[in-house]
């Protein structure tokens, strides 16, 4: 007896010593966890819709995993609960095949995935292929309020239609080393140099320069922590190329980079290299992100959703607390426009399969999980968020501003108006590929910045041949809606 | 009547020796006729189903063959294959020759060896990630042994991107060569190497003159699986570069990847494959034959050997 009771104790007391050091932290973090939200007139609108299907059905959920895990989950339990309509099970998909096994999808027509977690420009290339279900019927069954700040919604929306729903608002914001920035004897030695008071630059040209005067040595220190690496580098440039004003199609659906504004944007990318370490010639996310918290970037453009690690003293002492944030540098343009263009990068969309024998069901999940108040519950995480805030409700969130903290919720919210998507058309991995390829070698300095220009142009001549300028003048079109709509974001 | 059972049996050999032979045919020709359908059509997955696909006859064969950047694929490749593949065989059969005789602990290091190609290759791939960032362990170790701080960008420069992969391959397949060379030394006949030891040879001369040329037949088998192994793989490059940096380890495989996933261009994806199939193909071919020619070679002078007693 006495035996027993000491083992019990032994074992309370070894799973308390295990898990105590545990519990504050992550008491810290359920503190802030929201709880699932009380459903207002919009989310109860989703729940009489989805009534009135009269289903009890438990759908399945192609996603990456990390994004369905959690809050998502919760939902669906909640909603279960309400309409009979539940998540059954999640096919995990990692985050650089979510494409190709969306594709495969469309190819399979099995019906056996209901909502495809897809990135937002491939949503002509799967509208195309038949996958994705247009939504708009059961947007109106249910009143379905689906805005975002900026043209965001319009990512997922073709030809008028709408084909899915954003979960994540992945925007790219701008930080700079705030110790570095404000250090008096840096301001010295930079206005001693340029004649120019250090500030948070908001030209493009500023942010170069001052990228070349901390980045002077970089084995110590590099000017710039953004992507340079093969299949993901391209975002980057095309943050400068839309930046200069430019749109990648012309008119009459011709590839629009082998020009001489393209060429300065190209210029302006490549302007980097020497102020980076030479590993950034094929680095991934995987490897910027402790490169950048370890205090080894002066600056970096990235995702908002990367600003909780950056700030995190336990995982980031380095950099914790040192970020000033914003959006990213502007550019002039010869008539004098002031322009601020950033790029969305991979953002997770929710589609609906359309050969899915629950497609009601399911777009009606798609919905509960996108509505004002559930969407708020998704959005935000402890440390490396992967549900950044997209809608405005998400920016007066007291549990994002405690992860975002209220600047870095400020930085998002003036970057998803100047939000641009990556090329958005029918055939949108190619086109992107193409791209990324040429400004690969550009950034390696195997061809000059005009000839990785002109064969991006030729490349994608071959593949406008293929898809058809009829079908791409219409994607074009509908790219051109997902455009920013204002020259530089209003503080509001 | 002593016929008629003989006759059944031998007609149940036949099919017995022929069903797989059918039955690996049928599961294989409709992949390959509807590969030869789509490579003859222009299909790209995303713009309608396969059997509305336009009929542009030997087309997309032409622009494969015509096209830059899939000739540098395939230069890539060969020139990965081989280099890894002499490098394994070179190692391997190093150790294999070291291992060949019994010494205590052999089975230790024979598990040691081995490690290595049982480690799946997308590991392998990420573990080395880790290994060779410029500030990770390889550069740190190399800075203990030279002077100076070794500061290689061993995934970021063309150059080291690919070297880097191919002793990668290299130190992933090396043990596959030294057990296949390992297993022909065990089993080599050991008349031959006595009788030259008798005659006074040397270890060298013995090794030249004897060993290699009696194990010419599994070392060129080696060769060939290595080398086919070697040309088809993909796991290594995607995880570590993913084609980069810029397009210098983009191989067959790879760009046969981007083809089909990417571009979803399952047409000339499948043009694409069969090129590379014919050219394995004539290298299978030629390989054959130079391993024919040595099994002759050694057939004729064992019965030389054989009548000369």
């Amino acid at each position: 007896m006495r035996r027993r009771i000491f083992l019990k104790d032994a074992l309370a007391m070894g799973t308390l010593a295990a898990t105590g050091p545990f519990v504050p932290r992550k008491a810290r973090a359920q503190d802030v966890q929201k709880v699932i939200p009380e459903p207002g007139p919009d989310e109860l609108r989703i729940i009489e819709s989805a009534k009135k299907l009269n289903k009890n059905v438990d759908l399945s959920f192609m996603a990456w995993g990390a994004h369905a895990k959690g809050q998502m989950e919760h939902l669906a339990a909640a909603f279960k609960k309400q309409t009979g309509i539940g998540l059954g099970s999640i096919v995990d998909i990692g985050f650089a095949a979510l494409s190709q096994r969306a594709m495969a999808e469309a190819l399979a027509r099995s019906g056996k995935i209901d909502l495809l977690h897809v990135h937002a420009d491939t949503v002509p290339t799967l509208a195309t292929a038949g996958l994705a279900a247009p939504l708009d019927d059961y947007m109106k069954a249910a009143k379905f309020d689906y805005r975002t700040v900026g043209t965001f919604a319009d990512m997922s929306r073709l030809e008028g239609k709408t084909y899915g729903f954003v979960t994540d608002g992945n925007c790219h914001i701008y930080l700079v080393r705030k110790d570095i920035l404000e250090n008096p004897d840096n301001q010295k030695r930079y206005a001693d140099k340029y004649g120019v008071r250090l500030e948070m630059p908001t030209t493009w040209k500023e942010y170069l320069r001052q990228g070349a005067f901390f980045g002077s040595d970089p084995n110590t220190m590099t000017g710039f922590g953004s992507l340079r690496a093969r299949r993901w580098g391209y975002w980057w440039f095309l943050i400068n190329y839309y930046n200069h004003g430019l749109f990648p199609f012309t008119g009459d659906v011709e590839p629009n980079f082998d020009n001489d504004v393209a060429e300065a944007a190209l210029e302006m990318y490549l302007a980097e290299r020497p102020h980076v370490i030479r590993d950034f010639d094929n680095w991934g996310t995987a490897q910027m992100w402790p490169h950048v918290g370890t205090g080894r970037a002066y600056q970096s453009i990235y995702w908002g959703g990367l600003l909780p690690l950056w700030e995190s003293p336990e995982k980031y002492p380095q950099v914790a607390g040192k970020w000033r944030v914003g959006v990213v540098p502007g550019n002039v343009l010869p008539d004098g426009k002031r322009l601020v263009r950033t790029i969305q990068a991979g953002a997770p969309l929710v589609v609906v399969n359309r050969y899915a024998p629950n497609l009601d069901a399911a777009a009606h999940l798609a919905m509960w999980w996108t509505s004002p108040r559930n969407s708020t519950y998704i959005t935000g995480g402890p440390i490396s968020t992967v549900h950044e805030p997209w809608r405005a409700e998400h920016f007066k969130d007291a549990y994002n501003m405690k992860v975002y903290t209220r600047p870095g919720l400020d930085a998002m919210f003036l970057s998803l108006q100047v939000n641009s998507p990556s090329i958005r058309v029918t055939g949108a991995l190619e086109f992107n590929d193409l791209l990324d390829r040429h400004v690969s070698d550009a950034w390696l300095g195997v061809v000059k910045p005009r000839e990785a220009l002109k064969r991006v142009d030729a490349d994608w001549r071959t593949v406008i041949a293929r898809v058809g300028k009829a079908r791409l003048k219409k994607d074009i079109e509908s790219y051109r809606e997902s455009m920013p709509t204002v020259d530089q974001p209003v503080v509001s | 009547m002593n016929k008629a059972p003989a006759a059944r049996k031998g007609g149940l050999f036949r099919w017995g020796a022929l069903t797989p032979l059918i039955l690996a045919l049928g599961f294989l020709l409709p992949v390959l006729l509807l590969q030869i359908y789509l490579s003859v059509h222009q299909w790209t997955a995303y713009l309608g189903p396969w059997w509305a696909a336009q009929f542009v006859g030997l087309d997309l064969f032409r622009e494969v063959l015509t096209e830059e950047r899939f000739l540098r694929a395939v230069a890539r490749s060969f020139i990965f294959a081989g280099a890894s593949t002499l490098l394994s065989v070179l190692v391997g059969f190093g150790l294999a020759y070291l291992m060949q005789d019994p010494f205590r602990g052999r089975s230790f290091y024979y598990m040691l060896f081995i490690i290595p190609m049982l480690t799946v290759p997308v590991v392998v791939g990420y573990n080395f990630q880790m290994l060779l960032y410029e500030s990770g362990p390889v550069n740190h170790i190399l800075s203990l042994l030279v002077p100076g701080e070794v500061r290689i960008s061993w995934l970021g420069h063309p150059v080291a991107a690919f070297a880097s992969l191919v002793l990668i391959e290299t130190w992933n397949w090396t043990p596959f060569v030294m057990i296949v060379m390992l297993a022909g030394l065990v089993s080599m006949p050991k008349e031959p190497v006595e009788a030259a030891r008798v005659l006074g040879a040397s270890r060298w001369q013995i090794f030249a003159h004897v060993t290699l040329p009696l194990l010419k037949p599994v070392l060129v088998l080696t060769l060939i699986l290595r080398f086919l192994e070697a040309l088809a793989e993909f796991p290594k490059f995607w995880t570590l570069t993913q084609g980069g940096p810029g397009t210098f380890t983009e191989t067959i495989p790879v760009y046969l990847y981007l083809t089909s996933w990417d571009y979803f261009n399952v047409s000339k994806a499948a043009a694409m494959s069969y090129v590379v199939l014919l050219f394995v193909g004539v290298i299978i071919y030629v390989c054959i034959r130079a391993l024919l020619r040595q099994k002759r070679a050694l057939d004729i002078m064992f019965a030389q050997e054989g009548s000369g007693r």
